[in-house]
């Protein structure tokens, strides 16, 4: 990856084989790359070099729109400010993902119901973000990085701004929707939350020390 | 407002109902109507020449009186021939310069005219006529060939170009031959204007009454007799009225001086309080916008101890700055486009009347105004921020909607009625220019009869132009006429059906149907071989209406004439018209579009026209040819002027006032249009800053580009849809009222609006592409990161 005038090299050498339905953690300190290499899987970052498969496609000779309409189906993505859309209800928020994939308002509303159900947010459903705790919001978060049933989630320290109670119970329904097959890569600061993974990855400088 | 003279103010003038102006009723009065008040009315202003006097003698309330007779006389200075015209030439009572207080350079006021045969020229004239050398004692010969001989008494000081008066030339009204005629002849001839000047402390309301009663006595015997000629027709009243001189500048009754159109002139105020109103909203849009960034400094400075008030004036001085750097910008503009406005509004403003210190105040207190309504609003919203929330977090700050909608929809609803406007100014002024005029207006050259009114002459010119044109192969067609294109100055009144009507009346030559392809649809064109056609026909008293005017004639009706009549058998003698009708013509436009065509009858007398048509062969090299009918006039009329127009100039010059008010309205669409784009590009910025967190959000949710657009610029883009909804009714109202000023006009078609609409919509979604195409191509990875 490149910055300005300078190349200097963000990541390097980063040979990684995640396997459908794997549970891996990425740990290292702050600027080690960690969250860049989240975002170059979840494809919203490009590289220079190298190549990246998923599913049987080579991203990094795809187009901007194909590489788009193949994260949209197979990724979700949880951060750790959430980001939630502020103007938007609790089932807004949850249901976006599923206007950009145009899936039809029927079919919508049934998926969104069930998941509401699922998280046992369904009472929460007209409130919004900001009407919630940081708890709440982070179950919102993964409700709607979950709805349109992606085959992996991406998490950038999912429990970094909640307290430790709240982070166990996300940590839980991580492992818990691992057992159901989704592939999750989070990365974390936390020994504790990196051993719900099933590896471990450590970043310095932009490379894979193990 | 007239302050060519400190005693304007307590000038009036004598005006009377105008018993022959009918206002046109037909027309809708609109709201400029109402602010311009009577200015279109036409009162009538000459008055009996004695009547001065004897309005002085019955009122002890009147201190001065002056008498005032434009005139258009030729001057002979030396060899040399000087025009002038009614508007810069009068016969004045002596005591003119006295009446008006104004100074007389090399004399004095009270006796600048010395006796009756001084003249009194003003500078411009004298440098005129006379150059640098002193014109006083010089000789000024009145009329080409035996005039009378005037010496330049006095020079008077020129009038400021923006009084109703500016006159170069004034003669004493008793050097006049018919002087003591015109008073012997009273009541019965009108031609002088009278202006009064009253004792201090006089009560108006007051006098005005007395005046009423005093004309209905004056004018008794002329009213007496008007009542048993024309039972029952109108009212043959005469009201008497006082009109105060400096409001006299603002109503259309001639023969007044210099006018200026207060009705042009508050439209276009009123489109200068729209363009500023919304060069204000963006304004405040604008900076609103830059709250956001700003909100950084305004925090730091909060934290290092400035209140608001510091803040606030800091900001307004900001705005004020701007205002002032812009005012300046537009008083060079201005300067540019005077002549141009001049010319628009019919008035004469000098750059340098501008520059005076009443003018400049106007401005700077123009400029606070601005500052205020333009500046408070964003700088409270400015110091309103707290410090905290600036530099604690990431916080935007967030327009309110409302506000910008309604911003927003003010904006392109003025758009949207200004650029509709135009577009139907267009069309109708293609309309009027394409119109098919019932004749032929191509390559028609036309020249001043130098002898009009001799009819020996006009004869002998007439008969030697006629050969001339008759043998040159370059020259298609040759004719005469009294009137030019659009300028027919002759109507007699009718009595058809009960009603008095004014009829046209036109002098033609022989082949005046035949040179304009005027076709002819029963009877006879006039013809050499019927003797009748050009003499006068008696016709026995009892076949002769007793009331209306009579042509004694054979005549050439139009069909709206011969329709009126009821469709009279041809070759008799028509009793309305007192004449014998052998011909009809096709209806044909002999004035603007802007009247309906009138009914009108041609007379054949060779030898009282007073313009020559000269048809140009269609390949011919006009300039040639002008050139050769010149030299053959010149060598017929020997010492005469040749003057010449061609018919399309003439036409042209009937739509030159809506074709400036055309290019008034585009340009300032033009403009409207391009501040409210600069104005929704601004809010497009905020918007995209506001929201650059969301785009990020559902760019990584899969959003796409164009999804992203689409829902950044819905609502902009639905108001701006919203405000053609409230433009369309306006704009209609405007442009039917506006068309209302054509007996011919188009009528609106939705394609107008819907043109204006899409240049609107177009505009609006170009000024948003950028900044929200720019936020929804940016990576979302930047706008999401949390640092």
């Amino acid at each position: 990856m490149n910055t300005g005038n300078n190349r200097t090299f963000l990541l390097r050498d980063i040979n990684l084989h995640i396997k459908e339905g794997e549970f891996v953690s990425i740990m290292g300190p702050s600027g080690s790359g960690k969250s860049t290499l989240l975002n170059v899987i979840g494809m919203l970052d490009e590289f220079n070099e190298g190549e990246y498969n998923f599913l049987h496609e080579s991203v990094h000779k795809l187009k901007e729109k194909q590489r788009t309409s193949l994260y949209k189906q197979y990724i979700g993505f949880v951060f750790q400010a959430y980001h939630l859309i502020d103007e938007l209800t609790v089932y807004e928020n949850i249901e976006t993902p599923l206007i950009y994939q145009n899936v039809k308002t029927s079919e919508r509303k049934a998926m969104v119901a069930d998941i509401l159900d699922r998280f046992n947010i369904v009472g929460k459903k007209d409130l919004f973000p900001t009407q919630l705790s940081g708890g709440q919001q982070q179950l919102v978060g993964i409700a709607r990085a979950l709805i349109a049933r992606p085959k992996l989630l991406l998490a950038d320290e999912p429990t970094g701004n909640l307290n430790s109670k709240q982070g166990e119970e996300i940590m839980n329904l991580f492992k818990e929707l691992n057992n159901e097959g989704v592939a999750i890569i989070q990365v974390t600061h936390s020994e504790k939350n990196a051993s719900y993974g099933s590896r471990i990855v450590n970043l310095l400088d932009g490379m894979i020390v193990n | 407002m007239d302050r060519f003279s400190s005693k304007a103010e307590n000038t009036y003038r004598i005006e009377s109902t105008n018993r022959w102006w009918k206002p046109d009723t037909t027309k809708k009065k609109g709201f400029f109507d109402w602010l311009a008040k009577d200015a279109d009315h036409q009162y009538n202003l000459v008055t009996p020449w004695m009547m001065a006097e004897d309005l002085r003698r019955s009122f002890p309330e009147i201190k001065e009186v002056c008498r005032l007779v434009p005139a258009s006389p030729i001057l002979m200075i030396g060899n040399q021939r000087f025009k002038e015209n009614k508007k810069n030439a009068v016969y004045v009572d002596k005591n003119f310069f006295s009446f008006f207080d104004l100074p007389v350079l090399n004399g004095t006021k009270e006796n600048a005219f010395q006796d009756n045969s001084s003249v009194v020229i003003s500078e411009q004239a004298a440098k005129k006529y006379f150059g640098n050398s002193d014109a006083v004692g010089k000789i000024v010969k009145l009329g080409e060939e035996e005039g009378k001989l005037f010496t330049v008494s006095a020079v008077a000081k020129n009038f400021p170009l923006n009084s109703s008066m500016q006159v170069d030339v004034l003669f004493p009204i008793e050097s006049r031959d018919d002087y003591q005629e015109k008073i012997d002849q009273g009541v019965n001839h009108a031609s002088a204007l009278t202006l009064l000047q009253f004792q201090p402390g006089v009560d108006l309301t007051l006098f005005r009454k007395k005046l009423a009663s005093f004309g209905e006595q004056y004018f008794g015997t002329p009213i007496d007799r008007s009542k048993k000629l024309n039972p029952g027709v109108r009212e043959p009243k005469t009201d008497l009225a006082i009109r105060s001189f400096s409001e006299g500048h603002f109503n259309a009754s001639s023969p007044w001086f210099y006018l200026t159109n207060l009705k042009s002139l508050y439209q276009l105020i009123l489109l200068a309080l729209i363009a500023l109103g919304i060069a204000c909203l963006n304004y405040i849009l604008l900076s609103l916008s830059r709250v956001a960034s700003r909100s950084q400094e305004t925090g730091i400075r909060k934290t290092i101890g400035a209140n608001y008030k510091h803040i606030l004036k800091m900001l307004l001085t900001e705005t004020w700055v701007l205002v002032m750097l812009s005012m300046t910008a537009s008083f060079i503009l201005a300067f540019i486009v005077l002549p141009y406005f001049n010319k628009l509004a019919e008035v004469n403003i000098a750059v340098v009347e501008l520059l005076n210190w009443k003018f400049i105040l106007i401005a700077i207190a123009l400029s606070l105004l601005l500052t205020i309504i333009s500046g408070i609003y964003p700088a409270i919203k400015m110091t309103n921020i707290r410090p905290l929330n600036v530099l604690g977090k990431f916080s935007t700050y967030k327009l309110n909607p409302f506000l910008s909608k309604i911003f927003i929809a003010f904006q392109y609803t003025a758009c949207t009625v200004l650029i509709a406007f135009a577009i139907v100014m267009a069309q109708q002024i293609k309309f009027v220019n394409n119109k098919e005029l019932g004749f032929d207006k191509e390559q028609a050259l036309i020249i001043d009869n130098p002898y009009a009114f001799n009819r020996e002459k006009t004869m002998m010119i007439e008969e030697q132009l006629r050969q001339y044109a008759s043998t040159q192969p370059q020259i298609a067609g040759f004719t005469g006429t009294d009137f030019r294109y659009a300028k027919i100055s002759n109507s007699n009144t009718h009595n058809i059906n009960g009603n008095k009507e004014p009829v046209n009346s036109m002098i033609v030559d022989y082949d005046y149907f035949e040179f304009n392809k005027i076709p002819i649809i029963q009877g006879r064109a006039f013809s050499r071989q019927f003797i009748s056609d050009t003499s006068r026909i008696d016709i026995p008293k009892e076949q002769l209406d007793t009331v209306g005017s009579r042509t004694m004639a054979s005549l050439v009706v139009n069909e709206t004439l011969y329709d009126m009549l009821g469709r009279p058998a041809l070759n008799e003698v028509s009793r309305p018209l007192g004449g014998i009708i052998i011909g009809v013509c096709r209806d044909y436009f002999s004035r603007s579009l802007v009247q309906k065509i009138e009914p009108a009858y041609h007379r054949c007398r060779p030898n009282q026209v007073r313009y020559f048509w000269f048809r140009i062969g269609s390949n011919e090299n006009i300039a040639s040819v002008v050139n050769n009918v010149k030299q053959k006039f010149n060598g017929i009329a020997k010492g005469e002027d040749f003057e010449y127009n061609f018919m399309d100039d003439d036409i042209k010059v009937l739509y030159e006032s809506h074709q400036r008010w055309f290019a008034v309205i585009s340009t300032a669409s033009l403009m409207t249009i391009f501040i409210a784009c600069l104005g929704l590009f601004g809010l497009s910025a905020v918007v995209a800053v506001n929201r650059t967190k969301e785009i990020g959000i559902r760019k990584v949710l899969g959003a796409e580009i164009l999804q992203l657009f689409y829902m950044l610029n819905r609502q902009n883009l639905i108001i701006v849809l919203l405000s053609f909804i409230i433009a369309i009714p306006i704009a209609t109202y405007v442009s039917k009222n506006w068309l209302q000023n054509f007996a011919y006009r188009i009528s609106l078609q939705w394609s107008f609006f819907a043109i204006a609409a899409i240049i609107g919509f177009a505009c609006a979604l170009m000024a948003v592409s950028y900044h929200t195409l720019k936020a929804a191509n940016s990576n979302p990875v930047k706008s999401l990161r949390t640092e």
